[in-house]
């Protein structure tokens, strides 16, 4: 049996896929959850999906989003995800500094995926600047795909 | 069955957050080791309910909060709570 999919999940896949269950990033959480992949996780990636979700917009939409409510889907993601205690890799990522924690758990944690649906960090597998050939040569092996595509690998592995 | 009372130290708390998480304790009508031990509960008490809710229920509120949402719609709030933070 080949090696389970290691993913990391951004702020955008992570939010679509707690919005709408049916969608392709909804997908995704639910094989997270049923551990036939491995979601990787970090206290710096918490931080940042602790912020979006319980950012003055997500209460303004709802009132109903309260700390524990925020902090329960954290608490779930940590109990079915690999939590990487230490992160020590360091990368640069200038374009956006905030995305810089999850290529950094992508490195220490040997992910094979980065499902997001960034295209900042979609162009960093094809794009011929510095930081798009820095980031190869860090994760050479690694997937940057929107959330569909990952479905797609996923579903063509296991069939 | 009887209960087996364990003791705690905490070593190396800064004095400012010994000095706050009195103050806290002192507002809620409790002693700090009282106080702490809330704390304790409440949080194991969230742990079970993570660990035994499916992901579905807990994402109720988000469900809720984005309604009809498109992936654009998505992405601009995250960008939009990120700069907030920035600011």
């Amino acid at each position: 049996m080949p090696d389970p999919f290691r993913l990391v999940l951004d702020t955008n896949a992570l939010l679509s896929g707690l919005a709408n269950r049916n969608s392709a990033s909804g997908r995704v959480l639910d094989h997270c959850e049923n551990r036939r992949v491995v979601l990787l996780l970090s206290r710096p990636v918490q931080s940042e999906y602790r912020r979006v979700l319980g950012s003055a917009e997500m209460l303004r939409r709802n009132p109903d989003i309260t700390q524990d409510a925020v902090e329960l889907v954290l608490r779930r993601l940590r109990y079915v995800s690999e939590y990487l205690g230490q992160v020590r890799a360091r990368f640069r990522f200038d374009r956006d500094r905030d995305d810089e924690r999850f290529i950094e758990l992508g490195i220490d944690g040997s992910a094979s995926h980065l499902v997001t649906s960034d295209n900042d960090l979609l162009s960093l597998t094809t794009g011929h600047d510095e930081v798009a050939r820095r980031f190869r040569q860090r994760l050479p092996g690694i997937r940057v795909v929107r959330p569909a595509a990952f479905l797609h690998e996923f579903e063509a592995r296991s069939s | 069955m009887a209960s087996v009372a364990t003791e705690l130290r905490i070593s190396n708390l800064p004095r400012r957050h010994a000095s706050a998480l009195k103050r806290k304790a002192e507002r809620m009508g409790l002693s700090a080791g009282d106080y702490v031990k809330q704390l304790i509960e409440d949080d194991l008490v969230l742990d079970q309910k993570a660990q035994s809710t499916p992901l579905e229920e807990l994402a109720a509120p988000f469900r809720k909060a984005l309604e009809g949402a498109s992936e654009e719609a998505i992405a601009q709030l995250v960008a939009k709570a990120r700069s907030r933070r920035r600011r």
